[in-house]
């Protein structure tokens, strides 16, 4: 039998490093994984959630949502004229051909309302969302984090292009929705309706591709966001200015459609039939669209592709 | 050294990486087995530069690697699936909480969103972010970020960890810790891992195995206790405090050809390096010699700093 009493305790017992050893939450995971394919998604999920807690883009969504109240009050206005004219009594209403075209020119201003109103928001949520984006994970050392896990450059691209144009997305998305809703109650068809909406998802897609290419091909050339915004709001604006400028030159009003604003509402002009260019100049506006879509991908990724994670 | 095939979690052949003018890598072959490997070198001595190419960060010049039996440029994205890695220098998302960049980085290695969030919650809880994982990565201190820094590393439960310079900036509580969680990652957690530092106290405190790097080559590739105790040739040797012979003692061994240093520990203790390497005879012959009484005489251990500090000259 032992005689020996068991010592009392002098100290307390080491205390663990925290969490150290008694956490027993931190487990071998045995669950399912999914593909690497779902990468870019999930780059852009939680880039549009970071990027919502943001002023800027916040007060940009608010300013977007304050124009499309604006724009469906006064196109509401514009397109109930016809009927508030004929009911009246002072002239005569309109004839069913008349109707018809103020019908047709209607399911238009869908489309050509919703590229202009949103015009600048989307402009302001791009230039906030995507022009900094590469430039700030570069600065915060993002790319080892990212290329650290398995995505490749070219998923990560995709997801900075989605997350980058994700809320003027969905802004355009939800005033081209209301306008379309608007146009069906005041005398369109629901074809009709559905045209001008798919139109109009056509212009908004172009548009924001174009506009979010480009933003990221910026953005990828430098560490600053500042400096990145800068340069994507003069290549904005200044291509804007100058290509309307130039266009005013006699002979040469496809110039106004080839700058990276504008590119987008002359391609969807031509595929509406609305467009005024004829000849080898109706080819400008897809070639422009082409060129600085196309070649802002092709930068950036060039840019990706060589950005060797070397910074320790 | 070669090790079995199972054993190997990385091999590296001829391994090298050129920049403009600069050899970060020449024909490194290494092979790293499971359990927790040090890759140790003075600063530019290319560590960084390896643990880029084996993830696939930094293309290599010529040679092969070998992840978990993968070869990371043909499958790059299988190997990153089943590795972590915890970079020196700060790795985060602006406007993230620490849970949303552990669950980011979970759910980019391939988890479900909700499994995500639960594993992030759960890392950062066993790295010790307890409250403040609900605040933004960019306002934390430096000890918090290297923490955050390592829960995103294993969040997705990885077969190797590459932990690079992971107690840099810390205090030596939060270093305490820091290593802590490093030997039960790999005690508790089956977690081969491999730490690149030239902090040669933390490699001691952790590691079992050694390569080290220097110029851009591998100047040593083998087991921590074999390093250590290789020895410098030198001996150990305590006599009988007789203060009086102390001097004779000294005078016997420098006529035998041996260099003798006191050292600070105990009086009557010196450490001796005979004329003829790993020959002790002369220092029984001085002892006979100054009449001392030789109480212990062993070839000596270096420290890590000494082996290390020999290896580099």
């Amino acid at each position: 039998m032992p005689t020996t009493p068991t010592p009392a305790p002098t100290a307390a017992a080491p205390k663990s490093p925290a969490g150290a050893v008694y956490s027993l939450a931190y487990t071998r995971y045995t669950g399912r994984r999914r593909s690497p394919a779902f990468a870019p998604l999930v780059i852009a999920r939680y880039a549009l959630m970071a990027q919502l807690r943001q002023r800027g883009v916040k007060v940009a969504l608010l300013l977007g949502v304050l124009l499309l109240t604006v724009c469906a009050a006064g196109l509401g206005f514009s397109w109930s004229l016809p009927s508030m004219i004929a009911g009246s009594g002072f002239g005569r209403g309109p004839d069913a051909a008349e109707l018809a075209a103020m019908i047709r020119e209607g399911e238009s201003d869908v489309v050509t309302w919703t590229l202009r109103a949103q015009l600048l928001p989307t402009f302001l949520l791009v230039l906030w969302c995507g022009a900094g984006a590469i430039s700030a994970d570069l600065m915060a050392g993002a790319f080892q984090f990212h290329f650290s896990r398995p995505v490749s450059p070219g998923r990560y691209l995709a997801g900075r292009v989605l997350s980058s144009s994700g809320w003027a997305l969905a802004l355009s998305a939800g005033t081209l929705t209301v306008l379309s809703i608007e146009r069906l109650a005041f005398g369109s068809t629901p074809l009709g309706a559905a045209r001008a909406f798919g139109l109009g998802a056509v212009a908004v897609l172009l548009s924001l591709s174009s506009l979010s290419a480009a933003a990221l091909a910026v953005s990828s050339i430098t560490r600053r966001k500042g400096l990145a915004q800068a340069l994507f709001a003069a290549v904005a604006l200044a291509g804007w200015v100058l290509a309307r400028s130039l266009s005013l030159a006699p002979h040469e009003p496809w110039l106004k459609s080839i700058d990276l604003l504008s590119c987008a509402d002359g391609v969807v002009a031509q595929i509406a039939g609305t467009s005024r260019l004829t000849g080898a100049y109706a080819a400008a506006p897809v070639l422009a669209w082409l060129a600085w879509t196309g070649g802002s991908l092709a930068l950036a990724t060039w840019q990706l592709s060589r950005a060797e994670v070397n910074r320790g | 050294m070669v090790l079995a095939s199972a054993a190997v979690k990385l091999r590296v052949r001829s391994l090298s990486r050129r920049y403009e003018g600069v050899t970060a890598l020449d024909d490194v072959s290494v092979e790293i087995p499971e359990g927790r490997t040090a890759l140790l070198g003075p600063n530019g001595a290319g560590k960084s530069t390896l643990l880029k190419c084996v993830l696939g960060l930094v293309r290599p010049t010529s040679g092969d690697i070998e992840v978990l039996g993968i070869d990371p440029r043909r499958d790059p994205l299988g190997v990153r699936a089943r590795i972590g890695y915890m970079p020196e220098d700060d790795a985060h998302l602006p406007d993230l909480t620490a849970v949303e960049l552990c669950a980011y980085g979970a759910e980019l290695a391939g988890l479900p969103p909700r499994e995500a969030i639960d594993r992030a919650h759960a890392a950062l809880f066993y790295v010790g972010l307890d409250d403040k994982r609900y605040m933004p990565v960019q306002g934390y201190s430096t000890g918090l970020r290297q923490r955050t820094k390592l829960a995103a590393a294993i969040v997705h439960d990885p077969e190797l960890l590459f932990l690079d310079e992971p107690t840099n900036g810390l205090d030596p509580a939060s270093r305490e810790e820091m290593l802590s969680l490093i030997a039960d990652l790999r005690d508790r957690r089956g977690c081969s891992v491999v730490l690149s530092t030239h902090l040669l106290a933390d490699v001691e405190r952790v590691c079992d195995h050694v390569v080290v790097l220097a110029a851009g080559r591998v100047v040593a590739d083998a087991p921590l206790a074999e390093v250590l105790g290789r020895g410098d040739g030198r001996y150990l040797v305590r006599v009988k405090p007789v203060a009086e012979r102390f001097a004779a003692f000294e005078r016997a061994l420098r006529d035998l050809g041996c260099t003798a240093e006191p050292t600070a520990e105990a009086r009557g203790e010196w450490v001796v390096r005979p004329g003829v390497a790993d020959d002790p005879a002369p220092i029984w012959e001085a002892a006979l010699r100054a009449d001392v009484q030789v109480r212990h005489l062993a070839l000596r251990k270096a420290s890590l700093d000494e082996a290390f500090l020999r290896m580099l000259a």
